[in-house]
């Protein structure tokens, strides 16, 4: 334990000079893991990616600073606490996203009935989902077909849970653009999709 | 709100807990920039706490690049030049050189024709051989501008200078109290020379060798800055060894090995192509095997896949850039050239390949980094590398 905190501090006083490998190192070491809490903060995998650049990139624009620092996850928490609350005041938590946040937590508590009712609607959504980009599609289908739950999609899809309910939030999104032009379902849709 | 509650109210928000009238709390909370610190340090708090498994399925490579490119350009903008200063601690010694070798150039020079003259204002020419050497009482001998033959007698050993190398025989056991000498290069210059023993060592440019003229029974050790390759003597009896400038020491068993010791490179780095060497660092030591290098900081981190070819490629008269930097390829034409480095902007994260002699004339090697996207503005002998 004693010898991987040695090992850091090395690395950070590499990086603090400018040593582009050394902080390859680190960032391989701590990308995932950034990137994963990222993606709880955001339930996007595209402003997860975006968090996590951005992140790293303060650090190496500040890399000096490295050379006193003793552990590399506190700093890294340090910088990220700054880009995370900016990221929920100006992209995640605005009122242009509430349709977005209002299904992402709504689709964690479908009802039995609810399901079944998702399962009736496969045939109206076909056509939508055809739409979707494959990994999407997959998704949707494991869960509205297979009837599995976003841990065993993540599982199977070697993706993480937040992932697979991103997944399935958008392509929710999706079918109701696509329908939105459908007047026919339309009211039914809504109803049982977004009710 | 207490910051517990807030920080409930985000840690429900991130495991997918948080209820319809939590979310509105939060939001209010957020948006209206309310106790900004205490939302921060909620936020790093729960980073703290939370170690969710998963990987991120975005290519790293890329997105490393992508980071250091934009990084670096953001560098760019908030400042101005960077000036990469280089520790000059052969300052000294590169001046004395200058010195001799500008009094000689200049007392010896043929008149040029005036359109060579003004083709060598632009032209600066590669390194050559050439060293100081610098014997047990202080005197000093420049050794480019010496013939071949005995150039000094230490205590009971010859020195020849034989080839452009430097050539130590000994007749009759050590002095009590061995005599050193210290072979130094300024940049531009590199040099070889036969140790007592048999030991050949090739002195990269800016770099300095310290030893015995003749070497006291059980022991053979040499100190060097800068870098080195040697080739070791094998002998069972006096171990050789090696000590650097920053406390590291490798301990030869008989053997080839590079030691880049430069104070400007990030860590030093031992690279060992035959044999077995011991390296031992304030913290820490490692034994390699042929094809591993050693980086040592305070301590060692051995890369057991080195390429060993690159390591050396230097004392075969090659530049070796294969996935080198440009600050590292920098380092590497300013030590050769005796350039000053001086970056316009920020340092494009660039990243280079293949191979160039080392006789070439700093433009030819220029043209061809300028194939990589990098351009470059000679002034006098300060180089500034532009985006």
């Amino acid at each position: 334990m004693s010898n991987t905190s040695d090992n850091e501090r090395e690395l950070l006083r590499l990086v603090a000079a400018g040593d582009e490998n050394a902080y390859r190192l680190l960032f391989d070491r701590y990308a995932d893991r950034m990137y994963m809490n990222a993606l709880h903060f955001t339930k996007s995998e595209e402003l997860a990616q975006d968090l996590t650049q951005e992140i790293f990139i303060r650090i190496w624009v500040n890399r000096l600073k490295l050379a006193t620092v003793d552990r590399f996850d506190a700093w890294l928490f340090t910088v990220a606490r700054n880009v995370i609350r900016n990221e929920l005041k100006k992209k995640i938590l605005p009122v242009e996203n509430e349709a977005f946040l209002h299904t992402y937590f709504r689709d964690n508590n479908l009802t039995p009935q609810e399901r079944i009712e998702y399962k009736e609607l496969e045939s109206s959504v076909h056509q939508a989902i055809r739409n979707l980009p494959p990994q999407m599609q997959t998704v949707f289908l494991l869960s509205r077909q297979e009837g599995l739950t976003h841990e065993e999609i993540a599982l199977r899809m070697n993706i993480s849970v937040v992932s697979s309910k991103t997944y399935m939030v958008r392509c929710l999104l999706a079918i109701r653009r696509h329908l939105g032009k459908d007047a026919v379902k339309l009211g039914i849709v809504v109803f049982f999709l977004f009710k | 709100m207490p910051p517990s509650e807030f920080q409930h109210l985000v840690q429900k928000f991130t495991d997918d807990s948080i209820t319809a009238a939590e979310l509105q709390q939060l939001r209010q909370w957020v948006l209206e920039d309310r106790d900004a610190d205490m939302q921060e340090a909620a936020i790093e708090a729960i980073l703290h706490h939370s170690h969710p498994a998963g990987h991120m399925p975005a290519d790293k490579a890329a997105m490393f690049s992508y980071i250091l490119e934009e990084a670096n350009r953001r560098t760019a903008a908030t400042s101005g030049a960077v000036v990469v200063s280089v520790k000059r601690w052969w300052a000294a010694a590169a001046a004395a050189v200058l010195l001799l070798g500008t009094g000689l150039y200049f007392l010896t020079r043929p008149k040029p024709p005036a359109t060579v003259a003004q083709h060598s204002v632009h032209s600066i020419l590669p390194g050559r051989e050439g060293a100081i050497l610098t014997l047990a009482d202080g005197s000093r001998l420049v050794l480019d501008s010496l013939q071949n033959g005995v150039i000094s007698r230490q205590g009971r050993a010859d020195v020849r200078l034989q080839h452009g190398q430097l050539l130590y025989t000994h007749n009759g056991a050590a002095a009590a109290l061995p005599a050193y000498n210290t072979m130094t290069t300024p940049r531009g210059r590199q040099f070889r020379v036969m140790l007592p023993d048999g030991t050949a060592v090739w002195l990269n440019a800016a770099s300095s060798l310290h030893y015995p003229v003749v070497f006291p029974e059980g022991e053979r050790s040499v100190t060097v800055t800068g870098e080195a390759y040697f080739e070791v003597a094998p002998d069972p009896h006096r171990p050789f060894t090696v000590k650097t400038a920053n406390g590291a020491v490798i301990e030869v068993l008989g053997t080839s090995f590079n030691v880049n010791a430069y104070t400007d490179e990030t860590a030093l780095r031992t690279t060992l192509l035959q044999g077995k060497i011991r390296v031992k660092a304030a913290a820490g030591n490692s034994i390699l095997q042929p094809g591993e290098q050693a980086v040592i900081t305070q301590t060692v981190t051995v890369n057991t896949h080195a390429n060993t070819a690159q390591a050396v490629a230097w004392k075969n008269g090659i530049f070796n850039f294969q996935h080198a930097t440009l600050e590292e390829v920098m380092r590497q034409i300013a030590r050769w050239y005796d350039v000053e480095v001086v970056y316009e902007k920020n340092i494009p994260a660039i990243t280079f390949g293949g191979e160039m002699g080392r006789d070439l004339e700093l433009k030819d090697v220029l043209e061809f980094l300028q194939g990589s996207g990098v351009h470059f503005k000679l002034s006098g002998r300060k180089l500034i590398v532009m985006p």
